[in-house]
């Protein structure tokens, strides 16, 4: 699930939280602080004077308008209805055109007459569900209105019972079982039940705690509260965990007595939340600052807010610049790169050009071609050049020098010899068998491959040979 | 609505400049494999033409040693063997003449020593090759001498290297 703050878009650090009703009135102040927050209480007063209220708006406001903090309230959840909608459809986009319809049909008012959102869509066995969420528009005129009579322009609008299960959430993080938190007002009860899985149901009244000191009161309240757990009570035998908060969940006494009203619920853990005062107006603001599940405002709904629509354009466009950042580094890198290439290719091609028209002498070289070309050119140079190459090879001249020293030593005479670079034909005589052998030992010495033909003596008692010798091998 | 245009007027050209800034990275990324492979079938192409240049070098030098010799024509065959051969009858004729590199040409010379010993003989051509240009023993036929014991009659095919 996607997690976004309400105020999605701009980076503010500081939301103001406002539990306004008539007969109490709480403003706080959350400030962010690497994803976790900080809460101080600006004003909390009951039956509050509207100077009083004035003059705590005169500080929040003048942070608000000037973009640094959002200011954030909730619509009373008496006011605004939230429902749980199931569709046997296996899309979430086929289920999205249907959801209005839905809802419509289950409402006693037009759906045209609302602000309404859906929230939390998710497939399921059965199909797809969502949270809807919608209050109607008089309504929320009537709750800005009341916002503008102190003198403040919330810039959010939240549910209340989205913030109260969001905010108990947050400060005690559920495990498993089922979790009833009940925010006990002056002038009214929220009541929110959920568990692991989130949102389950949820019930406002307006018997606050003011109203639950007649017996009446605290039935009425008590059977409101056993409607609702009941309808969505889950059958396991793990007990209720309840939270209290609010304002009325100070008053020890009366909540230990609703507690055991509700003694036919079976075991309930109850506990009540640190600072309950102030809760829900912490709920709104940190809601609005931090990532949220179901992040919710009225406002983007009906008549948004035109610092919330700056503030989204603000975050739009720096979301543009920086696309338009990266798009510029990305083809000024590219553009970079490009030429480097190129000009390491050209380097390359210039380098080979040059090193074959150097080695081949060719006033021009084909490109793709050098490397054979040159090769051509030098086979041709190697025919003019096999002259002077040959002057530095070894000599006939040594070969000859040394196959005549030996004849002489060896007492051989030469009647003749054909000498070439690769052949050698020595026809002689010698006045012993063996001594014409020498001279074939000496020339196989210096890597001829050699053939001799004696002849046995005849009249002269000379032994004729005949020497033939193949280039060194 | 204004503020809308006007971030319209943004995201349409950066969206785009940022595509454009993938896709071409993407294509450069896909593309740099075959520019590694070309620039390296190039620095072998190179590595190749550098070894046919030091051979080349090295054929040269043998060129470049002729060209720095003052003489330019190794001595005349005639007069220099009898020079040295006083007693032997020399008869030096011009067998043919192969165009080298550059103005050069080999010159090939047969000569015919009558009655010459084998030591001489010897010497004769290593006094030869040591001359500057060179004359160079390519071929040689002996033939025991009538005349003279222990002398033989020589053919000699020398070669020599001249400029023009």
């Amino acid at each position: 699930m996607n997690r976004v703050s309400i105020t999605e878009g701009p980076s503010l650090k500081t939301a103001y939280g406002l539990d306004l009703s008539e007969r109490f009135a709480t403003v706080v102040r959350v400030r962010k602080r690497r994803g976790s927050w900080r809460s101080e209480t600006i004003l909390s007063v009951q039956d509050p004077s509207p100077t009083s209220l004035l003059k705590a708006a005169s500080d929040v406001t003048a942070e608000a308008s000037l973009g640094r903090a959002a200011l954030c309230a909730a619509m009373p959840a008496q006011e605004s209805t939230i429902r749980r909608l199931t569709a046997p459809l296996p899309s979430l986009s086929k289920a999205r055109k249907v959801w209005p319809s839905l809802l419509d049909i289950q409402l006693p008012f037009p759906l045209e007459t609302c602000a309404y959102g859906f929230l939390d869509e998710r497939k399921t066995a059965d199909g797809a569900t969502t949270l809807a969420v919608l209050a109607r528009k008089e309504d929320l005129s009537a709750r800005v209105a009341t916002c503008a009579s102190f003198k403040m322009d919330p810039h959010v609008l939240d549910h209340e019972g989205l913030a109260l299960w969001s905010q108990s959430q947050r400060e005690a993080p559920i495990n498993n079982g089922q979790r009833l938190v009940i925010y006990l007002g002056m002038d009214r009860s929220v009541w929110v039940i959920g568990d692991s899985t989130g949102w389950q149901g949820g019930h406002a009244s307006k018997r606050g705690r003011h109203a639950l000191n007649e017996a009446s009161a605290v039935t009425d309240w008590r059977d409101r509260t056993l409607r609702l757990v009941r309808a969505h009570r889950s059958e396991d035998s793990t007990p209720l965990d309840l939270y209290w908060c609010g304002p009325g969940a100070e008053d020890s006494v009366l909540c230990a007595q609703l507690e055991s009203a509700l003694s036919s619920l079976g075991p309930i853990r109850a506990q009540t939340h640190s600072d309950p005062d102030p809760f829900l107006a912490r709920a709104v603001a940190v809601r609005a600052l931090l990532p949220d599940p179901c992040p919710w405002n009225y406002r983007d709904h009906y008549e948004p807010h035109p610092l919330m629509l700056q503030w989204r354009d603000k975050g739009r466009r720096a979301l543009a610049y920086t696309a338009l950042s990266a798009g510029l580094v990305l083809c000024l890198l590219n553009t970079g790169f490009q030429h480097w290439a190129e000009a390491r290719d050209l380097n390359q091609r210039a380098a080979i050009s040059a090193l074959a028209r150097e080695v081949s002498g060719l006033p021009h070289v084909e490109r793709g071609q050098e490397e054979l070309l040159v090769q051509r050119a030098l086979e041709e140079q190697a025919e003019g050049l096999a002259p002077f190459l040959a002057a530095f090879r070894p000599s006939l001249t040594e070969e000859l020098v040394a196959l005549l020293r030996a004849t002489k030593q060896s007492g051989l005479t030469i009647d003749s010899l054909s000498m070439r670079p690769d052949q050698i034909i020595l026809q002689g005589a010698a006045d012993d068998w063996d001594r014409s052998e020498l001279l074939a030992t000496r020339l196989r010495e210096r890597d001829w491959r050699v053939t001799l033909d004696r002849q046995d003596a005849i009249a002269d008692e000379l032994v004729r040979f005949r020497l033939t010798a193949g280039g060194p091998s | 609505m204004k503020n809308s245009r006007h971030l319209l007027a943004w995201a349409i050209p950066a969206t785009l400049l940022l595509l454009i800034g993938l896709g071409w990275t993407m294509l450069n990324v896909t593309r740099y494999a075959q520019w590694v492979s070309r620039h390296e079938a190039r620095e072998a192409t190179l590595d190749r033409l550098r070894a046919l240049e030091q051979a080349a070098q090295k054929d040269k030098a043998a060129l470049h040693a002729f060209e720095a010799l003052t003489q330019t024509q190794p001595p005349a065959l005639q007069p220099y063997i009898q020079s040295l051969l006083p007693s032997v009858r020399v008869e030096v004729r011009r067998r043919d003449t192969v165009p080298a590199t550059g103005d050069w040409r080999a010159q090939r010379m047969e000569a015919q020593l009558d009655g010459v010993l084998g030591d001489d003989l010897g010497r004769l051509l290593v006094r030869l090759e040591k001359a500057r240009p060179p004359w160079r023993l390519v071929e040689c036929t002996l033939q025991a001498s009538d005349q003279t014991a222990d002398a033989i009659n020589a053919t000699l095919i020398l070669e020599g290297l001249e400029r023009k």
